[in-house]
């Protein structure tokens, strides 16, 4: 049985969610109780086929998942020279995403025990829809059916930012997501297409290696790097992120911010092993770093002035997803140069960063639903005093704020860390600009602490109470991690962010691994 | 491996080590504590809370949106500009992507006529 589980890991990390996505309304017909039960069922053995996956790829390499073929792990039959079916390739940056997203969801399923009262079936029938779309986006070594993901992730997610559908706010939500999910998928389609009507391939390794990087191909670069950077919430192009952040259920959106992320590794994977051989690759760099630079400062600066406290943390959410673009964008900009070694711990602090970014954002977003699912109030000044009433949700959001403000012994400080010292030798104002906006969040997230949770008690807030165990249980698990991760981050970066990081500069052995 | 040091390129951070340090700091205070006035009892009047020298209630608290004020003032024109950009209309959403992609073809195409 483990054997079996482990040959096919990579098939069943889709196959799963997309069965259980169907088992679940379906046994919710017959009988509601042994529709949880099949979702604790699902939710469990996607869990355990993720961690098989990264277990296996961070002790033994790259794993190759060829669907339709004699042999899983053969690319292609004796008789062609390039891969014609679908294939899986999970190397350690894949296997680290797939970690992520996995812990993610299991955070989120818990949190939505109590949380979500009415269409629990709806619910988790497309939350296992959109882990379809994001572990086989994470896993799929080929480009139309990283499409493909992309579409089945964007509409899982439309559906479940608009799952309180009689809040008007939250379709229009929805439907913002919705054009801007589907404008990115058109220009990837487009830009696949381009490069299918030159090279006949969609396999990513082979049309690595058959680039000839001419006019056409670095239009597709062009519309691959913006689409991607857009759904990745990157500015200019992160208008949506509020809107969608901000009125999706709380642990939907822990799961939007992986979703994100999710984008952001499809972008690193276009132009770290799809273009990774491009002469001008560092053009694209200098793009990457740009708006890294961007998205970090009009992130936090607009998140100062937000009132409604998933709108603030939205904002934060941009603001971080810039540290990310700096730290990888540096790395990819010092790729075989003299200055790689820097490249590699900017990259290694990136990296670092999306684990522990999907980390305490979570959490925040936890928080922040723990208070609206208390209060029913989300506008910061309705709230006050909150600290008395909700002990446990305040400890979780200091140990939040303090991670995202890059406070020590925090896993947001040893990921910044690598961050500010990597980029202060490329340019020591990419570090200046790091450390305010980390200053900047700070002074964020103490008005948050000031305002709700400190200050005098409200009259109508006098019935408040600590929210159920199960959400407190969601929040106290990534806690513990976000102060795991800080106190041990060397374990972390050599054990899972270093292999990823190599993975993601190695563009000769990902196409090895299939030619 | 598990405790050991993490290097950021030019430097290295060791988490135990200051949170040893913040511990004995911890401690430190403890032990200043412990030669406060001996016999104090805790009563809801010695906790009173006051603002600007009157007892607070709900009233005189501050609001979020109060907070910073003076950073708003003096980031007025930045602010006034950002906000504009911050529409909420999905067409200009389209816009932004379609400025973004734009300079980017144009920067890469540039490369790419000077490469050739």
């Amino acid at each position: 049985m483990i054997t079996i589980l482990q040959q096919h890991s990579a098939a069943l990390l889709v196959a799963l969610p997309l069965l259980f996505a169907f088992l679940t309304p379906l046994t919710a017909k017959l009988n509601a109780k042994l529709s949880k039960l099949v979702i604790f069922i699902g939710l469990a053995l996607i869990t355990l086929t993720a961690a098989i996956v990264s277990f296996d790829v961070f002790s033994t390499g790259t794993k190759l998942y060829v669907m339709g073929a004699e042999l899983p792990s053969v690319a292609k039959p004796a008789s062609l020279t390039i891969p014609v079916r679908i294939i899986f390739e999970i190397d350690a940056f894949s296997a680290f995403m797939i970690l992520i997203a996995a812990l993610i969801a299991v955070v989120a399923c818990v949190y939505s025990l109590r949380f979500i009262k009415e269409s629990t079936s709806k619910y988790y029938s497309v939350f296992f829809l959109m882990l379809a779309g994001m572990f086989g986006l994470l896993s799929t070594g080929d480009l139309f059916n990283l499409f493909v993901f992309i579409e089945v992730l964007s509409l899982a997610s439309a559906g479940l930012i608009a799952f309180r559908h009689n809040e008007v706010e939250s379709v229009e939500a929805a439907y913002k997501y919705l054009i801007i999910s589907s404008l990115a998928s058109l220009m990837i389609l487009f830009a696949i297409g381009i490069l299918y009507g030159q090279y006949g391939l969609l396999n990513i390794a082979a049309l690595a290696k058959a680039l000839r990087f001419s006019f056409v191909d670095v239009v597709a670069l062009a519309l691959l790097v913006s689409a991607l950077a857009m759904k990745a919430g990157s500015v200019p192009m992160h208008f949506w992120v509020p809107d969608a952040y901000s009125r999706a259920p709380a642990a939907i959106t822990a799961l939007l911010v992986v979703a994100s992320q999710a984008c952001l590794y499809a972008l690193f994977r276009i132009s770290f092993t799809l273009f990774g051989a491009f002469p001008l690759i560092q053009l694209i760099a200098w793009a990457i770093i740009i708006l890294g630079l961007l998205s970090m400062f009009v992130g936090v600066t607009m998140a100062l002035p937000q009132k409604d406290i998933k709108r603030l943390m939205a904002y934060h959410a941009i603001s971080q997803t810039g540290y990310m673009l700096l730290g990888v964008g540096l790395g990819l900009l010092a790729n075989n140069s003299a200055m790689a070694p820097f490249g590699l711990k900017a990259m290694e602090g990136g990296i670092f960063h999306i684990m522990n970014h999907a980390m305490y954002k979570s959490l925040l977003f936890l928080t922040a639903g723990a208070i609206i699912y208390a209060t029913g109030k989300r506008n910061l000044d309705e709230l006050s005093g909150l600290a008395k009433k909700m002990p446990f949700t305040t400890i979780f959001f200091i140990i939040g704020a303090a991670a995202i403000a890059g406070l020590p012994p925090t896993n947001g400080f040893a990921s910044k860390l690598l961050i500010y010292e990597s980029a202060y030798m490329f340019n020591p104002l990419f570090s200046i600009i790091a450390m305010i906006v980390s200053v900047l969040t700070l002074v964020s997230f103490v008005k948050v602490f000031c305002a709700a949770f400190l200050g005098p008690e409200l009259k109508e807030l006098a019935d408040v109470k600590e929210v159920p165990k199960s959400m407190l249980l969601a929040m106290l698990l990534l806690a513990f991690f976000v102060l795991l991760f800080g106190l041990f981050p060397s374990f972390v970066v050599k054990t899972i962010v270093e292999p990823a990081a190599n993975a993601l500069l190695n563009q000769a052995a990902y196409i090895g691994a299939v030619l | 491996m598990i405790l050991a040091i993490l290097e950021t390129g030019k430097g290295f951070w060791e988490p135990i080590t200051f949170l040893a340090f913040a511990l004995l700091v911890c401690l430190t205070v403890f032990i200043i504590r412990m030669f406060g006035r001996k016999g104090f009892t805790y009563s809801k009047d010695k906790a009173r809370a006051f603002f600007s020298g009157n007892l607070a209630d709900e009233n005189s608290r501050v609001k979020a949106s109060d907070y910073f004020w003076g950073f708003f003032e003096a980031m007025k024109p930045y602010y006034n500009l950002i906000m504009k950009i911050h529409t909420g209309i999905i067409n200009d959403y389209v816009l932004w992507f379609v400025i973004v992609a734009s300079l980017l073809l144009i920067a890469l195409t540039l490369g790419v006529f000077q490469w050739v």
